[in-house]
């Protein structure tokens, strides 16, 4: 329903995001793009919601380029595609009331009516309250300003805020970073059940590879603005091809394991020429330094972008 | 080994609420302790009573004794030698606790110079304690917003080897990282704790991170201790409810 196809976008001289190509589903369904700090996840979110423009490529909703929608084209796609930052206290206006704050997108939502497609009107305009409990939340907290919220129910709110437009995506970008241990469990929790109950697509954006099999099927990996690897989520959390996915499993600490470093120094900054991991890459060989590895395939849905790395020669190092 | 940190009685009061409580503490040489729970447990506030800094407003009672100082009770000028040598503190941020008008080089030169250290012995420390947390010597020339929030932790870590300290406290030290670097800053501190025999105090909301570098575990909520105990024995038989809640709450990704 929303795709990148070549996306590339540069501030300046710096390119964030390469040649990007991802497509994403609107029915309970979840891909996640996993990677660190600077690897151009959060451009790739922005670029979809269609915040920033991209450089090269498109962005597809509907078959579409977002840049050429219609009037009518362009409030569907408002409407059916709704980002959930992570909280940080700047997704909810601090001087409203946190129902006023869902009440304003109700208030588009009725007023878009039919150009928001046949959908939005098949089904009754649900109130605050209605919202508010389909979030697991009081229907009393409506009074109440962000800042007299704890995080987790901040997150609950601009999640219920999101749902007011009766979206298919919900573009999730590090929705639980923010929250203790304890609360991110019972985020993610809510998140899978209204996927299940209201058939919604999920696009994840994050850091942390121990969520991501809660609410996606398929991940993409992200290194330096390029994908290096992509597949289902089962096969590439629990086998990883390249060794860039390889150390970012590691490096999960668990529960009374010692931690595991990657080897060297995981600040290193990417390689501007070749395959960008090279300077952390614990198998280059020559050709990296020269070349950007093509996407290969490994398995059925399974890519890795890498000269030397197989499935077979790169067993985990951790079983 | 006689114990490098004792904490006895300790409570902090805000008027009649009470922020934190931990009855008894004791971390020796190369021991590691970690204080875990959630925002508003009160670890930050215990860890902050042991480097002396409490807010205006706040009443400590109870011991803390490090190198035989009480810090409760010693004054500024006590605490202050104190928090320049025998105890270093590791925050979340170090580029913020770093002063961003100083290379880090010039940072590094000044705390030896204050402990007496010049010259050629205190460049040899200086590439010691780099060598010994994988830092570059050409970043001694970088200003602290130049340099990565990994690269920075290292830097701080640099500092208290380099200063002998005895005791590292340590907030939240590996929260803002990246994964990958993460698991470096916390290989690092497990190693210096063995390599130098520092005494640490490990406060995190990430049990499945300190798990893995601490010894003893104690487990805080609501200002209060729920469970402590030895860390195999509390990852393996938690006997506290919230214990269990929070063991079960750990993302884990199938191995």
């Amino acid at each position: 329903m929303l795709s990148a196809e070549g996306l590339t976008v540069s501030f300046g001289r710096n390119r964030v995001v390469q040649a990007v190509t991802l497509d994403l589903p609107d029915a309970s369904g979840g891909v996640a793009v996993i990677g660190e700090s600077g690897s151009g996840k959060t451009t790739i979110a922005r670029a979809l919601l269609g915040l920033v423009r991209p450089t090269s490529g498109r962005v597809l909703f509907r078959g579409e380029d977002i840049a050429r929608l219609g009037r009518e084209g362009r409030a569907r796609y408002r409407s059916e595609v709704q980002p959930v930052f992570q909280d940080g206290d700047e997704a909810l206006d601090p001087r409203m009331r946190v129902g006023a704050s869902i009440r304003e997108a109700l208030r588009i939502r009725r007023r878009r009516g039919p150009a928001a497609g046949p959908r939005a009107m098949s089904r009754a305009t649900p109130s605050v309250a209605d919202l508010l409990a389909a979030v697991l939340l009081d229907p009393g907290l409506a009074d109440r300003r962000p800042h007299e919220l704890s995080g987790g129910e901040r997150q609950r709110v601009i999640i219920a805020r999101a749902l007011a437009v009766d979206p298919r995506l919900l573009i999730l970008d590090e929705p639980t970073s923010a929250l203790d241990v304890t609360v991110q469990a019972a985020v993610l929790d809510l998140l899978a059940g209204l996927r299940d109950e209201r058939g919604l697509g999920y696009l994840l954006i994050t850091h942390n590879l121990a969520i991501v099999e809660r609410l996606c099927q398929y991940v993409h990996v992200l290194f330096a603005g390029h994908i290096v690897e992509s597949g289902p989520a089962a096969t590439v959390l629990a086998a990883p091809v390249h060794p860039y996915t390889r150390a970012l499993r590691d490096a999960v600490p668990r529960l009374g394991g010692p931690p595991v470093p990657a080897g060297g120094t995981p600040e290193a900054l990417p390689a501007a020429t070749g395959c960008p991991f090279r300077h952390r890459c614990p198998i280059a060989v020559d050709s990296c330094a020269t070349e950007m590895p093509p996407a290969r395939p490994v398995a059925d849905g399974h890519q890795v972008a890498c000269h030397v790395a197989t499935a077979a020669a790169s067993p985990s190092s951790r079983t | 080994m006689s114990p490098v940190l004792t904490v006895d009685n300790l409570r902090v009061r805000a008027g009649d609420r009470l922020l934190a409580s931990l009855d008894a503490l004791e971390v020796g040489p190369g021991e590691c302790a970690a204080i875990v729970g959630e925002s508003g447990s009160g670890k930050t506030t215990t860890l902050n009573a042991m480097l002396g800094l409490t807010d205006d407003g706040l009443r400590v009672t109870g011991k803390i004794v490090i190198y035989g100082v009480d810090v409760v009770t010693a004054g500024e000028r006590a605490l202050r030698r104190l928090r320049g040598s025998a105890v270093a503190l590791v925050s979340q941020s170090p580029r913020h606790s770093l002063n961003p008008t100083m290379r880090l080089g010039t940072l590094l030169r000044r705390a030896l110079a204050r402990h007496g250290l010049h010259g050629a012995p205190a460049r040899k420390r200086t590439e010691a304690a780099l060598r010994s947390v994988l830092l570059d010597p050409g970043l001694l020339r970088r200003y602290p917003h130049q340099v990565s929030g990994g690269q920075a932790q290292r830097f701080a870590i640099a500092m208290a080897v380099a200063l002998r300290a005895r005791v590292i406290l340590a907030d939240e030290p590996t929260s803002a990282l990246d994964v990958t670097v993460q698991a470096a800053v916390l290989d690092l501190l497990a190693r210096v704790r063995g390599e130098y025999g520092i005494a640490m105090v490990f406060v995190s909301h990430d049990l499945a991170a300190v798990s893995g570098v601490a010894d003893r575990l104690v487990v805080m909520r609501d200002g209060g201790v729920v469970e402590s105990g030895p860390v195999a024995a509390v990852l393996d038989r938690p006997t506290a409810d919230y214990t269990r809640e929070l063991l079960a709450a750990v993302p884990a990704i199938r191995r």
